[in-house]
């Protein structure tokens, strides 16, 4: 299982930069929440770890994931129903997200994100005196 | 709310399946099909494929994203190749809340007819970031071959 730190991530050479003027493609996602946490799962086939990125500005979180796009030009196709184009896609987060605490994991094209709540808007009980 | 681009060959095959999902309904009223339970029936999805020719071999790439090697079947009968499987919703419990649901899953399959001439024998498969890529070579026969005429 592989981790991606955000904070490594932004250290790296920027892959947006690299395809800014390619064609992109939007990602399908799932977002769901529970008591704890966002959980947002994004389909990223024919990714790989090194070609994907997860940049947090302020509350936009924006996933990158580059495909070779080169390779799939020059062929001769008989059927093209996938489109060709990099991952792109952007999400304002929320307040009550802990930005400091965002997790990510690529497994088999898949990506999942998990955005961990403010202590502050989870939910707790109150002791009764 | 995001905008999600429209991909038109996810929303034909879905009618394509709806269709036949239609006709089935009525020869099932009328009682002249028999009940067949093979993988196409029950699935409720399915990939999108390119199909590349190369000089040797055709290659076949679907994305099945999410799953892993084990979970997809891939089979040969009689000149078509199917895909099939299930993709699970792992994380889905009662109390989550879901704000977008875009990603298809369940069960899935696609066949494909596969054209004369090619090597049955060495189909082989790959699975790599969700994306499945099958090579399915040409037979001997059906190879171009460059054949030198002479000119007397």
């Amino acid at each position: 299982m592989e981790q991606v730190k955000n904070q490594e991530t932004i250290e790296k050479k920027s892959i947006v930069d690299e395809i800014i003027d390619q064609p992109y493609i939007v990602p399908f996602v799932n977002i769901y929440e529970n008591e704890n946490e966002f959980i947002l799962k994004a389909d990223m086939p024919g990714v790989s770890k090194e070609n994907l990125e997860l940049k947090l500005d302020d509350n936009n979180m924006t996933i990158v994931g580059k495909v070779d796009l080169q390779n799939e030009l020059n062929k001769k196709y008989l059927l093209k129903e996938k489109r060709s184009g990099n991952y792109f896609r952007n999400f304002k987060l929320s307040d009550s997200v802990d930005t400091s605490k965002i997790t990510a994991q690529l497994e088999n094209g898949q990506v999942e994100i998990k955005l961990p709540k403010k202590d502050s808007v989870k939910p707790r009980n109150i002791e009764i005196l | 709310m995001t905008l999600v681009k429209w991909n038109p060959s996810r929303d034909l095959l879905n009618i394509e399946r709806d269709f036949n999902r239609l006709f089935k309904s009525f020869n099932e009223r009328f009682g002249t099909r028999r009940k067949l339970e093979d993988d196409y029936e029950n699935a409720s999805w399915a990939p999108l494929a390119d199909i590349i020719e190369k000089e040797d071999f055709y290659l076949l790439k679907a994305d099945i994203p999410g799953l892993t090697k084990d979970d997809v079947k891939v089979s040969y009968t009689n000149g078509v190749l199917s895909i099939s499987g299930e993709r699970k919703e792992e994380n889905e419990s009662k109390d989550s809340n879901y704000y977008k649901i875009e990603r298809s899953y369940g069960k899935f399959f696609r066949s494909f007819t596969l054209p004369e001439g090619i090597d049955e024998n060495n189909i082989n498969a790959e699975f790599k970031d969700g994306t499945l890529s099958i090579k399915v070579p040409k037979s001997e026969k059906a190879k171009p071959k460059q054949i030198e005429v002479k000119i007397k």
